[in-house]
């Protein structure tokens, strides 16, 4: 009973800790029994894996069971008499530990059973720890091993270790130490020279002297580290032969360090002459803190050697200084920014392009003309399209003046031959936007890629649907330049459309592009609406014709010739290729004396260049039809001939005292057409002659726009007479802002005499006024150039407009008022220079000094 | 200009019509400068592209003078910028004092010389007489520079 009362009793906690305490014991030794069953059993089963593959393999257990096992590892090893701990690789856990805190317990294990793969590691351990040197020296003196010293490096992976301590411990082998100098084993000779480089003995400093020499990279990396000598000059020597000469990177950058660290003083390379290999090697361990290093790596840029260039372009992406520059371009400093894109170019040609990061909100235009000057060619594609969206903002309505005109066309031209298709539609849009800017369109068709039919076929196709786009005959090219297919079932459709839908002058536009398009299967279709072109440009389509079904397209002619449909047959006739005429001769003959005008122009078209004017003097007479327009059609033909013959015919019918007025009339018009120099010659001669037609000459005169044509008229203003130019001025006045835009450029020829007339041009048409006006303008290139070209005008009143700029905050202008203050070297100008003298920008304090000289130099006589 | 002057300009555009080579126009460019304008020293320094200094390439006159200048100095940063003569009449603190080649000078005068936009060097020449160059120096200086800008070389 009592004893079953006091087992039903509450046990006291004394009991109920003790109680615990044993669970977990029993427990304990319980999960030992178990683990040390199932490890025998374990390695039981490696040591049968071990006997056949005899391969090391191992034991699958978590580090800290290992290590509580050890002991019993080790027992069984005795046990079995195999090396447990190296078939189980429970040595290299042991190396491990040893590596992180080296303990006499683990320390005695790795000697015992893996010194091979321990040994550097105790070395290591036990330098750290000197109580423990002992049992490593314990154990050299009782390993009987011939080179222990070798073995204990061998074991090692070359890693570093502190040699002064290494020299104190094996004090007594030194001879040995130098000895493993001679060793095949590069670990070997790294062991005994980080030693010996603390040794002062002369025969281990003569060893470190040659060790630079070694040919393992480590030893001579250790000798560049850890040497010092006294005499520094011969260290630094071998120093900066390793430098630049060392075939190890690795090397060259401990050289290059320890010259940094220790030698700076004697530090005397000279870049420019090293060769190609030296100067590379020295490129690559240049610092890029360096101002002197950066400005070395911007020279090597200039010598034109791809491989140097392209280390130093390396070494000046990585320090910034491409970045650098790109981002402080200033196109304002002509010269410094050549040399800036030269630089930039160089680095891009070696494809180092990264840093035409145009992401930076904050880029300049000045950025933005390099990166797009650069991009043409070469650099990351993807980057055009940042360029594009970014200069497309900034160039907003500024696309015509320098420097945002040179961006945006470097920009699309870089999109048009390497842009990415996104790029591509950014510039499809710009194209939509600037539809109806005539030179834009005509200088942007001519670059469009031929591929792009995705892009493009769509825009243009819409173009040539709209009435009131103008530049037609680009347009025309850059249609055909697509692929066929890509348009063909468009053009078709607008033909065929009712003639209320399209305007007549898209049909024939469409019409042109199908010609130019040269499909021989369109050929019918050509012919067939051939009516709705003019018949001199019905004319064109000769070639094309030529390339159809001879037979079925003599027949098909014949047919049209006899049906007497005036439209048709002038058409056609006009459109004869040469080699047709021929059989269709004497039905073209017949044409000239049609009741129908247009057959008798058509007739005259194909006749007036057959077998070599043969027929020329028939069409002559057609000069003097009855109907205005053949006369005027008969003067096109002939002026666009412009032939010795037709121009002698023409000339002498215009200056014919006998002529009426109305076939002189229509001889000029037909020289309006003609683009040769030779009917200019005597459109004005006419004008010279002053007797007649002098409005219509003046007027013929004035469609003479293109520059050369401006230049010759330019040049005989000078030998005619005042009247006559008065005339021309006239005449050029008409030819209103396109031929003031050429004759603006002309200002900045070296040519006196087209200098002198194109600045009475411009200052009677108020560009100087105009310009005069813009040196208060907000743009600072807007001031820029209109002080520059009232320089150039060089009149008194353009001077007298530039001297107000003086207080111009762009020093670019004041520079400019300086010149033309020079230019006229007058008293009243000194104020202002005076005043310019003391300016806060110091190029413009250079000029008004020159400026200065001049002027007092001037006065002397 | 002086008739002097003008027979000597036009003698020099007949012979600079004739050159060949840029060699063959310095030459003849510093032998008109020297007959015509009489200084002390005339010379011409070459421009080398890939370098950042000019170095003499002719002189005529007995003195010194540098073999090269920097083109980083103000006188030639001056002279390329602008493409204008420039002239110092009298030894003084200036930017441009570099013009004055020798101690000895007193009095310069200088025109970086392009030929089609390209530039080839500069002629610097000098007096030992203080304001020695005066207006028909400085126009048939100029006048000469003009006609090289303009030459095509074959």
């Amino acid at each position: 009973m009592n004893f079953l009362v006091s087992f039903l009793r509450v046990p006291s906690i004394t009991e109920i800790l003790l109680s615990i305490s044993g669970i977990i014991l029993f427990t304990l030794f319980l999960v030992y029994f178990i683990y040390k069953r199932k490890i025998r059993i374990d390695i039981n089963h490696q040591i049968e894996i071990w006997n056949i593959a005899k391969k090391n393999i191992p034991i699958n257990y978590p580090n800290w069971i290992l290590i509580i096992f050890s002991s019993y590892i080790e027992k069984l090893s005795i046990t079995y008499g195999l090396n447990l701990p190296v078939i189980l690789c429970l040595d290299e856990l042991w190396i491990k530990l040893t590596n992180k805190n080296g303990k006499k317990k683990t320390i005695n294990r790795i000697l015992k059973y893996s010194p091979d793969k321990g040994l550097f590691t105790v070395m290591k351990a036990v330098l750290k720890q000197p109580g423990l040197q002992s049992i490593l020296v314990d154990w050299i003196d009782n390993s009987g091993e011939f080179m222990v010293l070798r073995k204990i490096a061998l074991s090692g992976n070359g890693e570093q270790f502190d040699g002064e301590k290494a020299l104190l411990l094996f004090k007594d082998r030194t001879d040995e130490i130098i000895e493993m100098l001679g060793d095949f084993e590069w670990k070997s000779r790294h062991f005994a020279i980080n030693i010996l480089i603390f040794d002062s003995g002369e025969r281990s400093v003569e060893a470190v002297w040659d060790s630079f020499r070694d040919s393992s990279v480590f030893v001579r990396i250790s000798s560049v580290k850890l040497f010092n000598s006294d005499n520094r000059e011969k260290l630094y020597n071998i120093l900066e032969r390793l430098l630049l000469n060392d075939p190890s990177f690795k090397v060259r950058k401990a050289a290059r360090k320890r010259i940094n660290e220790n030698f700076k003083d004697l530090y005397k390379i000279s870049p420019f002459k090293l060769n190609i290999e030296q100067q590379i090697h020295l490129i690559e361990l240049m610092d890029p803190e360096s101002k002197q290093d950066e400005n070395i790596a911007i020279e090597f840029m200039k010598t034109g050697n791809k491989e140097l260039e392209l280390y130093a372009s390396r070494f000046l992406f990585k320090n910034g200084t491409l970045r650098r520059l790109l981002l402080s371009a200033d196109p304002g400093y002509a010269k410094g920014f050549e040399d800036t894109y030269s630089i930039l170019e160089i680095a891009v040609a070696v494809d180092c392009t990264t840093f035409l990061d145009l992401a930076d909100p904050n880029i300049t235009p000045g950025a933005l003309l390099l990166a797009s000057r650069i991009l043409i060619k070469n650099g990351d594609r993807n980057i055009i399209t940042t360029l594009l969206q970014k200069v497309l903002k900034i160039s907003l309505d500024r696309e015509n003046i320098q420097p945002y005109k040179e961006i945006y066309e470097n920009s699309i031209l870089s999109t048009c031959k390497r842009g990415t298709d996104e790029a591509l539609e950014l510039l499809n849009n710009e194209i939509k936007r600037r539809k109806y800017d005539k030179p834009f369109q005509d200088w942007i068709l001519d670059k469009l890629p031929q591929n792009r039919e995705n892009i493009f076929a769509a825009t243009l196709l819409n173009f040539l649907k709209n009435k009131k786009y103008n530049s037609d005959i680009e347009l025309r090219k850059a249609l055909c330049k697509l692929p066929v297919t890509s348009i063909l079932s468009d053009i078709i459709d607008i033909l065929k459309a009712d003639n209320n839908k399209y305007d007549n002058s898209i049909r024939r536009e469409t019409l042109k592009v199908l010609g130019s398009l040269n499909l021989p299967h369109c050929t019918q279709y050509i012919l067939e609406n051939l009516y709705i072109l003019p018949l001199d440009e019905a004319k064109q389509y000769s070639l094309l014709l030529t390339k159809n079904d001879t037979s079925a397209f003599r027949t098909k002619v014949k047919n049209i010739l006899s049906s007497g449909d005036a439209a048709s047959m002038s058409h056609l006739i006009a459109a004869l290729p040469e080699t047709e005429r021929k059989i269709f001769l004497p039905e073209i003959k017949e044409s000239l004396q049609d009741s129908n005008p247009e057959v008798r122009i058509a007739a005259v078209w194909a006749l007036s260049d057959y077998n070599n004017g043969e027929y020329l003097p028939l069409c002559f007479d057609l000069l003097r039809d009855p109907v205005e327009k053949v006369r005027k059609e008969v003067g096109n033909t002939l002026a666009c001939l412009a032939n010795k013959k037709t121009l002698t015919v023409l000339k002498d019918t215009l200056f014919d005292t006998n002529e009426s007025l109305a076939v002189k009339n229509a001889v000029l018009h037909g020289l309006t057409i003609s683009i040769s120099k030779e009917v200019l010659e005597i459109i004005l001669l006419k004008l010279e002659e002053n007797i007649e037609l002098l409005e219509e000459t003046i007027t013929v005169l004035s469609k003479k726009d293109s520059k050369s044509d401006l230049i010759i008229i330019l040049k005989f203003m000078e030998k005619t007479t005042p009247a006559v130019r008065e005339n021309i001025l006239q005449s050029i006045k008409r030819m209103g802002r396109k031929a003031e835009s050429i004759i603006e450029t002309l200002l900045f020829t070296d040519n006196k005499i087209l200098h002198k007339h194109a600045v009475s041009i411009l200052e009677n048409s108020g560009i100087v006024d105009l310009r005069i006006r813009e040196l208060t303008h907000r743009n600072p290139e807007i001031r820029q150039y209109a002080a520059k070209f009232l320089l150039k005008t060089g009149t008194l009143k353009a001077f007298r407009g530039i001297i107000l700029a003086a207080k111009d905050p762009d020093p670019k202008v004041r520079i400019q008022v300086v010149k033309a203050l020079d230019h006229m070297n007058s008293t009243d100008g000194l104020a202002v220079l005076e005043e310019l003298k003391n300016d806060p920008v110091k190029r413009v304090r250079n000029y008004t000094l020159w400026a200065l000289e001049r002027y007092e130099a001037k006065k002397l006589v | 200009m002086s008739f002097y002057y003008t027979d000597l300009l036009l003698e020099a555009g007949n012979l600079l019509g004739e050159a060949k080579t840029a060699n063959d126009i310095f030459e003849t460019l510093i032998e008109y400068v020297n007959s015509a304008l009489k200084p002390d020293l005339s010379c011409f320094y070459v421009n080398n592209t890939s370098d950042t200094s000019m170095k003499l390439k002719l002189k005529r006159g007995f003195t010194d003078a540098p073999d090269i200048l920097q083109k980083e100095s103000e006188l030639l940063c001056f002279l390329l910028e602008s493409r204008e003569l420039l002239c110092l009449n009298s030894r003084k603190i200036s930017p441009f004092e570099e013009l004055l080649l020798n101690d000895s000078m007193n009095s310069g005068i200088a025109i970086a010389i392009f030929i089609k936009q390209q530039e080839y060097g500069a002629l610097i020449i000098n007096s030992k007489q203080p304001f020695y160059f005066k207006r028909k120096e400085i126009v048939f200086l100029e006048s000469l520079a003009s006609i090289i800008t303009s030459k095509e070389l074959k």
